[in-house]
């Protein structure tokens, strides 16, 4: 006769692992809050695996619905509170709605540099691209996804060696930040993350005036990338810096 | 089945080493084949399953991972089989 050790079975771990990444892919995972949840939700939705499979979900399981998967989402726009009569009285605001939730006020900013480098830094990355139509004007919305494997500590989570592409993406954590750059005649100025505080507090900025030396400025600190584009959302804002200064644009680097 | 040697098991037609404790620690299925009075004259056990992806489960009984990539359904269906 054998000698039967009874230890946890690793194929029902596995099977667990499966039906909390599966759920997770399609985006109905972070909602719950431990793997037992998880995969009891994933079998009420879906019924077990193999029905899951015969409803064509299993790409899925490979691969997240980058249509279906709840995002978390954080908004950049102008505070229309006070009257908007010159450049220095303009506000902006970012809110955040965390995994469908309400819309939470999370901070207040004096620049959009500041604005967005501050959710840049919290892992927000898509840009939305929201109907203009619909008034929307002045305000940028972004979105991340909760990487709820990278989160938990469970040794369910560990069970998967990651595709090449999920190696990637977990390896490239890079993000962008922004600074400002603007002319008045022969007065330059920039707008930059704060070097000092910016591990603590990635919404600062710092005011930089100076004279010819704000190009090599930006070009020792590699913001070098061009981004347009934010004139067109921000309309009031950048047609109030039109009015002081008589050339503005915005350059990103990836830090 | 005194010792615990590794043992053989034909999975439709392609026969797989191993040792019965990765086995049965970790399927179901086997825990209970590979119990009572199996194994004092039996060489070979027969498993009327696709051996590729019980070669997949094998690996991930020895290692404790598996690729992403090696998941197929048959995989997984198998792993529900196996559990």
């Amino acid at each position: 006769m054998h000698l039967l050790i009874f230890l946890p079975c690793r194929l029902e771990q596995f099977l667990l692992a499966v039906k909390i990444r599966w759920y997770y892919n399609i985006g109905r995972g972070p909602v719950c809050s431990t793997d037992e949840e998880i995969a009891t939700a994933f079998e009420e939705e879906h019924g077990g695996i193999r029905t899951a499979i015969s409803e064509g979900l299993f790409p899925f399981f490979l691969k997240q619905d980058d249509v279906g998967t709840e995002r978390d989402l954080a908004t950049v726009f102008i505070e229309f509170g006070a009257a908007l009569t010159s450049i220095d009285s303009v506000r902006f605001s970012v809110t955040e709605c965390i995994k469908g939730n309400d819309i939470q006020e999370k901070r207040s900013c004096d620049s959009l540099v500041g604005a967005l480098n501050g959710i840049f830094a919290n892992g927000y990355t898509s840009h939305e691209d929201l109907d203009r139509q619909n008034g929307y004007v002045n305000e940028a919305t972004f979105s991340r996804r909760t990487h709820r494997a990278e989160q938990n500590t469970s040794p369910t989570t560990r069970i998967f060696i990651p595709t090449n592409n999920e190696e990637r993406k977990h390896h490239n954590g890079r993000r962008k930040q922004l600074a400002m750059y603007l002319q008045n005649n022969s007065q330059y100025e920039l707008i930059t993350p704060s070097q000092i505080l910016i591990k603590d507090d990635p919404f600062a900025t710092t005011n930089i005036i100076e004279g010819h030396g704000t190009h090599l400025y930006l070009q020792k600190h590699r913001f070098i990338t061009r981004e347009d584009g934010l004139d067109e959302i921000f309309v009031t804002y950048f047609n109030l810096l039109k009015r002081k200064y008589t050339d503005c644009r915005v350059y990103s680097r990836m830090i | 089945m005194e010792s615990c040697g590794p043992i053989t098991i034909n999975v439709g037609g392609t026969t797989f080493t191993t040792s019965p404790t990765t086995l049965i620690n970790h399927s179901s299925y086997f825990l209970a084949l590979l119990s009572g009075t199996w194994g004092d004259d039996a060489d070979e056990i027969f498993v009327d399953q696709d051996p590729v992806p019980f070669a997949v489960l094998l690996a991930y009984m020895r290692r404790g991972n598996i690729k992403v990539d090696d998941i197929t359904t048959d995989v997984l269906t198998l792993a529900e089989f196996l559990g």
